[in-house]
């Protein structure tokens, strides 16, 4: 009889673990914090929904993620701080970083379209030359202006 | 003694030289490099009312010239070539001869890259009829970045301004020169670089027939906005 109480408490406890490394694969979390790629940030006038932990991509290839986002005090732009793999070390100066969306009604996340200039970017660098969120109130509102002022 | 003495006076007016020359040239900030062009293209375009019907070439040689001080050309149309452009694809090419072509390439997309923009630019600019412009101050610390953003709002006869943010780089001699701009947050760079992915596919990698179409390309896109202004 010990035996099957055992093996009922086994099977619980197995499925609580289950549960909880869904969780953590799921939302991306992990417990490996080591630092395996370098920092760079990217200012954007609005990033819509982007959060830490989002997918930094080139060409849809996973190259890295956002680590943090913070508001510049001084002109009000998203700083979002992306860690780069140590791999990609070919990010060229004039890249342009776009907030983008998976899907139609996916997650956001950060493309990189990797540019032709001699210089690259460096850990720490900021990448000025970005895309920001397409936001549909805000396109409603100039096609309003537009029919308005016609 | 007396030649490590004028040794080091050498050096010490060298070093002074050195570092008291770029301040002169960075010291034109890149609000103002923005500022001032845009004070004297709203003077140009005001001008060019009296004659643009007649001459239109005159316009743009104006836009061409002024353009030419302030534009990276080479820098922006290698950001529009991408991928194209980039230091990899030079170092993967194995002889001499495909290296030059390569630079050639450049030099040609620069040269049509710039004839399009400026004729387009100076179209849309003439057809917008901006009156006033806000720029916003900058950081103070921008000598000290690679890059910096200027933000600005024309305004036409509404109230309703257009945001504009041009993105600036200092040259190797500390000129700030323009290198990308976003029209109401479209960043007119990355649309450009679109365009040419695009053109390079539907000419099955050849670049050097993209560079041909390209300023047909340009002209289209003024024919299209000049319909719909009509």
């Amino acid at each position: 009889m010990k035996w099957l109480e055992f093996s009922v408490g086994a099977f619980v406890i197995a499925g609580f673990l289950a549960i909880a490394f869904l969780a953590l694969k799921v939302s991306g979390l992990s417990f490996d914090d080591r630092q395996q790629g370098y920092t760079v940030y990217a200012k954007f006038s609005n990033i819509s929904g982007l959060s830490p932990r989002a997918k930094v991509s080139v060409a849809g290839v996973n190259v890295g993620k956002v680590v943090n986002i913070t508001l510049d005090d001084f002109d009000y732009l998203a700083v979002v701080e992306m860690e780069i793999d140590q791999t990609v070390d070919y990010l060229t100066f004039d890249t342009i970083a776009s907030v983008q969306t998976e899907g139609v009604l996916g997650e956001k996340y950060v493309a990189l379209s990797i540019g032709g200039d001699e210089e690259l970017i460096g850990p720490g660098d900021i990448i000025e030359n970005t895309q920001s969120a397409v936001v549909l109130e805000e396109l409603i509102g100039k096609v309003l202006a537009n029919f308005a002022s016609d | 003694m007396l030649f490590t003495r004028q040794y080091w006076h050498v050096v010490l007016v060298c070093i002074f030289t050195v570092s008291g020359l770029s301040p002169v040239y960075a010291s034109i900030s890149p609000k103002k490099v923005v500022d001032d062009t845009t004070a004297k293209v709203l003077t140009l375009s005001k001008e060019a009312k009296a004659y643009i019907d007649d001459d239109p070439q005159r316009f743009y040689a104006h836009i061409d010239e002024l353009m030419n001080e302030v534009i990276d050309f080479k820098g922006f149309a290698r950001s529009v070539m991408g991928k194209y452009a980039s230091r990899k694809r030079y170092d993967s090419l194995p002889t001499v001869e495909d290296k030059k072509a390569f630079k050639a390439q450049i030099t040609r997309f620069t040269e049509k890259f710039r004839t399009g923009l400026i004729q387009t630019y100076a179209k849309g600019l003439f057809a917008f009829e901006g009156t006033r412009a806000e720029t916003d101050p900058i950081a103070e610390d921008y000598a000290s970045k690679r890059s910096v953003t200027v933000a600005q709002r024309i305004y036409k006869n509404t109230d309703v301004p257009f945001l504009l943010h041009y993105k600036l780089r200092a040259d190797k001699r500390g000129n700030w020169k323009l290198r990308n701009v976003t029209i109401e947050g479209i960043n007119v760079g990355y649309i450009y670089r679109s365009q040419f992915e695009s053109a390079v596919k539907e000419h099955k990698g050849d670049i050097d027939k993209v560079i041909d179409n390209w300023s047909s390309a340009a002209t289209s896109v003024a024919k299209a906005k000049k319909v719909e202004a009509k």
